[in-house]
């Protein structure tokens, strides 16, 4: 893989995500020229004030209350969704292994589902935000199946991934069974919640992911070497110095808190955090000093436009379009690999 | 790093299990520094956990496991990553790394989280390509390598950590008669010139009794006898641990020579 190949493939993630920006903000209800959002969306910067002098007071607000903070979730969202996603590929050296291994996405949609059905009924729930019920669903449910997988000091990968699939099962049980109970108005509302959306979040989500995407995606990028050296099994790793079980335990809570905080805004949106990796891997290698910042980015970019076709579509919940737009990428990559490999 | 007298690894009544089911039950083992070392014994005997015992990365038990005379629960990871290198056993990669990604992945106990390879770790990484006819291997996707080219470039990421000592499990096991003896000089050169102490798990008798300056032989977790080639490799001693008659004579290089018996050898023979 050449050098210039890669800065090729950065610069090209870089103004496709300038481009998808752009799009995004004039895309809507209100269309707008993309230049005059763009124009808007700079204009808060000190020293261009001038830039939005010709937008009216709604359009402003449009592009800056409205689509802008559904812009930057999104981003958010994937950017999280992808890391988490390099995390656990590497942690379970499978190039199969996405987030919700681990019981993130069962996890949150219990919690979530508690939060919307007996948020009626129990007033200790109702006042609580759902986002943090999600993410407490995610988090534990996550810790539940790394504590269950422990045996004698150590987390076997495949305990690991056996028992996420068990405790996966038995919260989708338990989410069904809440939701038998609710009533025809709540079990939609899971439902849509499970269907993943950015459409009607504002600046509150924002806030709430931000610091955990952000924080994340540091520490996975900071243990790039690491990961390298995960990838050729929990003993080679320690051969090669690495504390194996203390940064696979770090790492695993890094990709709990990446994908729960994700899920916990925007619902489960499928495919990101299993395809993203998968496509930047094709394109610049396994290296995770370069296999990460680029998932962000990619993650990032993939969910923007999944959600501008959303709003073009007519508000289709953005978790459809995902999954419809990546099963088949992704089937399509395994045919064209007549080899195996990653 | 090794002072004069110091036994560049040591196991003292090292005991380990899985399960309680015991791997090694007993083993004392001094290894010095600059030693040939060969490992054997029938299947189960124990030579893969007593690597693993001799890297740490399997606690003991019992007894101790003592690196260049300090205890190797004492050290860190890291620590241990630049004294003593482990080459595994033969498995294909997964991930399509170049194998010079692959061999500078072995100067990971030497840099921290965010420190770009420096000039001397790229200089290691060439030295250790070199050192094993991989240099012209350096830009190929390490899925796309033979089994012997993929073993070669396995041992150079070892080499590249540059440490004292390496550990070899079965490192010619798949590999043809061409690939094997290729693998086996390098080896014998890195320990003659480089003086690097060569710990070899071997299923190949003949192979370790012509390379390996000194043999183990662990049966049932224990050490059953020690001691140069042909010494240790007598007729006798081979059935009793492999349960398998044998005839053992002298070869071309003076060095004992097993040859496993038929029914018809057998036969034949009385």
């Amino acid at each position: 893989m050449s050098r210039w190949r890669k800065m090729a493939v950065m610069l090209a993630l870089l103004a496709l995500l300038i481009e998808a920006t752009a799009l995004s903000l004039a895309t809507g209800p209100a269309p707008l020229p993309a230049g005059r959002a763009l124009r808007i969306l700079l204009s808060p910067l000190p020293g261009l004030q001038d830039l939005g002098a010709d937008a009216s007071p709604t359009d402003r607000d449009i592009v800056l209350q409205v689509r802008l903070p559904r812009l930057l979730l999104g981003f958010l969202v994937g950017a999280a969704l992808a890391v988490a996603g390099v995390l656990m590929q590497a942690l379970f050296q499978n190039p199969m292994a996405e987030p919700s291994i681990i019981g993130v996405s069962s996890g949150a949609a219990l919690g979530a589902t508690i939060a919307l059905v007996l948020g009626q009924t129990y007033q200790a729930v109702s006042g609580v935000p759902l986002p943090l019920f999600a993410f407490t669903g995610a988090l534990g449910v996550s810790g539940l199946v790394y504590l269950l997988s422990r045996r004698g000091g150590r987390t076997p990968v495949g305990l690991l991934l056996l028992t996420g699939i068990a405790v996966g099962s038995l919260c989708s049980a338990l989410a069904s069974l809440i939701l038998v109970r609710g009533n025809n108005g709540q079990v939609t509302d899971v439902v849509f919640w499970m269907m993943g959306s950015v459409a009607y979040q504002g600046w509150g989500h924002v806030r709430m992911l931000l610091p955990y995407a952000l924080a994340g995606a540091c520490v996975a990028f900071a243990y790039s070497r690491d990961l390298n050296a995960l990838l050729l099994g929990d003993e080679q790793a320690a051969h090669l110095g690495i504390a194996v079980e203390r940064v696979k335990l770090l790492l695993l809570a890094c990709g709990a808190l990446l994908a729960g905080a994700a899920v916990a805004v925007a619902g489960i949106v499928g495919f990101v955090g299993l395809v993203v990796p998968h496509v930047m891997r094709l394109l610049l290698g396994p290296d995770h000093r370069l296999l990460t910042p680029a998932s962000f980015l990619g993650g990032g970019l993939v969910v923007i436009v999944a959600a501008l076709v959303a709003t073009m579509l007519g508000a289709v919940p953005l978790g459809i379009i995902t999954s419809l737009l990546g099963a088949p990428f992704f089937l399509y990559l395994l045919h064209r690999q007549g080899k195996y490999r990653f | 790093m090794p002072k004069p007298g110091e036994a560049a690894l040591e196991l003292r009544h090292a005991i380990c299990a899985y399960d309680r089911q015991p791997a090694l039950s007993g083993v004392d083992l001094r290894i010095e520094p600059g030693e040939f070392l060969g490992v054997i014994g029938p299947n189960g005997a124990g030579k893969s956990t007593l690597l693993r015992a001799m890297s740490g990365t399997l606690p003991l038990s019992g007894g101790e496991a003592r690196l260049y005379g300090r205890r190797l629960g004492e050290y860190r990871r890291r620590e241990i990553a630049r004294l003593l290198a482990v080459v595994p056993a033969p498995g294909m990669p997964v991930f399509a790394f170049t194998a010079r990604e692959h061999v500078a992945m072995g100067r990971t106990p030497y840099l921290g989280h965010l420190q770009p390879d420096r000039p001397q770790d790229a200089e290691a990484v060439e030295r250790a390509l070199a050192a094993m006819d991989a240099t012209h291997l350096a830009e190929r996707m390490v899925t796309e390598l033979s089994a012997g080219e993929w073993q070669r470039v396995s041992i150079a990421q070892s080499l590249a950590q540059e440490a004292h000592i390496l550990l070899l499990d079965e490192p010619t096991a798949f590999l043809d008669l061409r690939h094997q003896r290729e693998i086996s000089e390098l080896l014998a050169r890195l320990n003659a010139e480089q003086d690097l102490t060569l710990v070899w798990v071997s299923h190949d008798l003949n192979l370790a009794a012509e390379y390996c300056a000194r043999l183990v032989v662990l049966a049932e977790g224990r050490v059953r006898a020690t001691g140069p080639p042909e010494a240790v490799l007598t007729e006798p001693l081979i059935a009793e641990v492999y349960g398998a008659p044998v005839q053992v004579d002298q070869g071309p290089g003076g060095r004992p020579r097993v040859t496993l018996l038929s029914e018809r050898a057998l036969e034949a023979q009385s």
